[in-house]
């Protein structure tokens, strides 16, 4: 082996799932070009600013469901947890109960439902689509039973106006420095989301147990313990876009979040987190969040039907994870040194 | 004149534009036991594709049952009727024996299937061998013995002329070896071949007719039952005598004297009951077990995946746990693909040992450069960005004792560490094993078959169910029956 440093840039490429990282930005930004040129519209300071508050929901989403894709599983009931946290959060509040308190029980609720998804998964090994398809039943059940099977009533109408417009600018109307609170929650949900996975002993047992769940453990990893981490960390992504989309709405919505789960897989696979596990950046997450909200956002400011929007992303995510498995079959892989 | 069963002829196979087989001839006669020792296993991999696929070859050509099947100028890319059995069960879970037998083959006309009827069909091959399986377990249920023996039936039923074993030593117990020797001369007289694929010569001389030597895509040599002596690989191990005569001789300051770093004291977990033994220091224990499920109960004690129901686990004289427990560490047999992290680059993977010890290694770049300065010299500069995938098998294997040492356990737990491994590659393992010796880490290998353990052994325990049944001290190694590798050594040298 030779003994010359490699530069920076050259290491920077080396790290796994930087290279879909940097693609998936790549993408993003061809895209978002593209389709400023259609409708210059879309390069307006307002169109960024919407772009960015919508992305929000979709990074955090995304943050949820790469941490557990990392560790090789799957989080179904993350989208349920959203719909549990608003319904939970609007109904306390449409009651008059503070918002604090409100914000509190929706935490400790999604908390719940990720604890029990980290212990079936982790402690009782039981298949994870099947563990979390049986926690999405029952917290889509919660969010529906919570208030009685309908939508609740303007959060304003409990605590009054100026704490339901404190509680919506906070979560997402409100701005600093000319961009959206919901889009500075999310960053810094992801700065730290970042920190943990890359700096952290956890986020190395994360991406150990989705490398090498056998070896993990008789390298002294406690599989239970993150594992649940890992749900946990799901949770309480899932529980603030809940808040946001009770914040959006000023009220609670019994089929909020629905499909959240898929959008999440999508952002992250965009981004390079293999739904093997194991590999995968939040960076990459970043970038495959900003490359569904621009598509989103893009395609309707073109005027695309619904119907083409969902299938160009269902097309981009199939390539994702196309490629994804064609680079771990070593398709693309680079020579092994002798 | 004896009829021959499968013969290559000059057979030079290309992979990728890299020569796999290199002018590989090889013939097999009817009810022959052909033996294939492994000094290198290079080309391996590519020789078992051709026997079952015929492949398009680069020259040659390959004859099965007295007709061409392959060749360099035509290919047809037709299977061969040939069995092949190894590590991995070719047999389908979720079936039973007997459907995997019957059922699952070509030919099989039957829409209903009828339980009692194949029951009924099976039960006097089973008989013929004196092997008592129920027609109607599960596959899943079987043990690995019990796996090889209905694949082998299964070829039989098939008609396959030729069967290979393939490294079949080190799934199971000397007992159960002696007696598959002995259902493979039983169908050898019958007329079927079999082709035994060995890393150990000791293994071959004890059934076979003929041996073949293969060494880098070669067959180097072919010799007869009264050419087979153990002076004939003289030329081919006789760097690994040299290093393992030099270990022997040598005294690595082990003394039965010093004090046990680990006791177990009337361990017990599923099946195995009373397991009380003691490592030394610096010590290399051996634990062999008779029973393979016995062998399976430690390896899920050892991998975590089984309790323990009674008895305990003494670390210089305090109670510890097993799990989770940082002075011990445990390595998977084919460490190479089971121990490495292939997401996480090579600075990841041997952080993990040192994790244990010092868990802000990950945000510590400091403690990671030192890594890198220390470990710089041996491994490489550009080691460390690397991933495992980039490296060859030696330096994975390097990669996963050097993460060890880094983690200063006091006792090491090898599963059937040579398993697998061809000589060089065996060789390379053995002085990876001395290094931890050399840093006074216990080393406890846990083996059905001794494979090369007792060139490194200072005890050797048997075990089965009830514990711990003989203990052999390095003194008595040379009465070991002559089948262990290495035995020689002692019996010998009086070593």
């Amino acid at each position: 082996m030779n003994t010359t440093k490699q530069n920076p840039w050259k290491r920077l490429i080396g790290i796994r799932g930087m290279g879909a990282a940097l693609t998936a930005f790549a993408g993003f930004i061809i895209l978002y070009i593209a389709f400023g040129l259609i409708n210059p519209a879309v390069f307006s300071g307002q169109n960024i600013m919407n772009l960015l508050r919508s992305m929000s929901k979709y990074l955090l989403i995304g943050i949820a469901q790469s941490f557990i894709l990392i560790t090789g599983n799957i989080d179904l009931s993350i989208g349920s947890m959203v719909g549990m946290s608003a319904m939970i959060s609007a109904t306390m509040m449409a009651k008059g109960f503070h918002p604090a308190i409100a914000i509190l029980v929706s935490l400790v609720s999604c908390l719940a439902v990720g604890l029990i998804n980290g212990f079936l998964v982790g402690k009782f090994r039981l298949p994870p689509f099947i563990a979390t398809l049986g926690t999405m039943f029952v917290a889509r059940g919660i969010a529906y039973m919570v208030n009685g099977n309908r939508n609740t009533d303007a959060i304003a109408t409990g605590i009054g106006k100026e704490a339901g417009d404190n509680f919506q600018n906070f979560f997402y109307y409100g701005s600093v420095f000319k961009i959206y609170n919901a889009f500075w929650i999310a960053l810094i949900v992801f700065i730290i989301m970042f920190f943990i996975l890359s700096k952290t002993r956890t986020g190395r047992h994360i991406y150990a147990i989705g490398s090498n769940i056998d070896a993990a453990k008789l390298s002294g990893v406690n599989i239970v313990a993150t594992t649940t981490k890992v749900y946990l960390v799901s949770a309480v992504c899932s529980c603030l876009v809940g808040l946001i989309l009770c914040a959006q709405a000023g009220m609670g919505n019994m089929e909020a979040g629905l499909s959240y789960e898929m959008y999440g897989v999508a952002a992250g696979v965009i981004g390079g987190v293999s739904p093997l596990g194991g590999t995968g950046l939040l960076l990459g997450t970043l970038a495959g969040s900003a490359v569904w909200q621009t598509l989103e956002n893009g395609l309707n400011m073109i005027g695309a039907q619904v119907g083409i929007q969902r299938l160009v992303i269902g097309i981009i995510v199939v390539c994702a994870v196309l490629l994804d498995v064609v680079v771990r079959n070593g398709q693309f892989g680079r020579k092994k040194k002798s | 004149m004896r009829r021959e069963i499968f013969r290559m002829e000059r057979v030079t196979y290309i992979e990728q534009g890299i020569p796999q087989i290199e002018d590989f001839n090889l013939q097999i006669y009817e009810g022959e036991i052909m033996g294939l020792l492994l000094i290198n296993a290079y080309g391996i991999q590519a020789f078992l594709k051709l026997l079952q696929v015929n492949l398009p070859l680069y020259d040659g050509y390959v004859y099965y049952g007295g007709t061409m099947v392959n060749s360099w100028r035509s290919f047809g890319k037709s299977h061969n009727r040939i069995s092949i059995i190894q590590t991995q069960s070719s047999l389908a879970e979720g079936l039973r024996v007997s459907e995997n037998i019957f059922v699952m083959r070509h030919g099989f006309r039957q829409r209903i299937i009828r339980p009692t009827l194949l029951k009924r069909q099976l039960e006097p091959f089973f008989k013929d061998i004196g092997i008592d399986i129920s027609a109607d377990t599960y596959v899943e249920n079987l043990t690995v013995f019990e796996r090889i023996v209905v694949e082998i039936l299964r070829a039989v039923i098939l008609g396959h002329r030729l069967i290979v074993l393939c490294e079949v030593s080190a799934m199971i117990s000397r007992a159960e070896l002696e007696k598959l020797h002995e259902i493979i001369r039983h169908y050898a007289e019958q007329g079927f071949s079999f082709l035994y694929i060995s890393l150990h010569y000791e293994e071959i001389l004890q059934i076979c007719n003929r041996a073949a030597f293969l060494t880098h895509g070669r067959i180097q040599k072919v010799i007869r039952k009264p050419e087979m002596e153990r002076g004939i690989l003289k030329n081919c191990t006789e760097e690994y005598n040299q290093m393992v005569l030099g270990h022997l001789k040598s005294s690595r300051g082990f003394s039965e004297n010093k004090r046990a770093v680990l006791s177990f004291r009337e361990a017990s977990c599923n099946g195995l009951e009373n397991l009380s033994f003691e490592i030394i220091e610096g010590e290399c224990l051996v634990l062999q077990s008779f029973s393979h499920g016995v062998f399976q109960t430690l390896v899920g004690l050892l991998k975590e995946e089984e309790d323990m129901t009674g008895g305990c686990i003494l670390m210089e004289g305090k109670e510890v746990a097993f799990r989770n427990n940082k002075n011990i560490a445990v390595l998977q047999d084919q460490p190479t693909k089971t121990m490495i992290f292939p997401e996480l680059n090579n600075m990841d993977n041997l952080c993990f040992g040192l994790s244990r010890r010092v868990s802000r290694i990950w945000s510590s770049q400091k403690i990671r450069d030192s890594i890198r300065q220390e470990y710089g010299k041996e491994l490489g500069e550009d080691f460390f960005s690397l991933y495992p995938d980039q490296l060859s098998e030696r330096q994975k294997c390097r990669l996963i004792y050097t993460r060890i040492l880094l983690q200063r356990p006091k006792v090491v737990f090898c599963i059937q560490p040579f398993k697998g491994a061809d000589l060089p590659h065996r060789m390379f393992i053995w002085k990876m094993l001395t290094m931890l010796l050399d840093k006074k880490i216990a080393v406890v290998i846990l083996a059905v078959n001794m494979a090369d353990s007792i060139s490194l052994a200072d005890r050797l325990l048997y075990i089965n169910a009830s514990g711990v049944t003989e203990e052999i001290a390095r003194s008595a190694f040379g009465k070991l029956p002559a089948i262990v590798p290495w035995q020689y050594l002692y019996e010998e040298d009086g070593l």
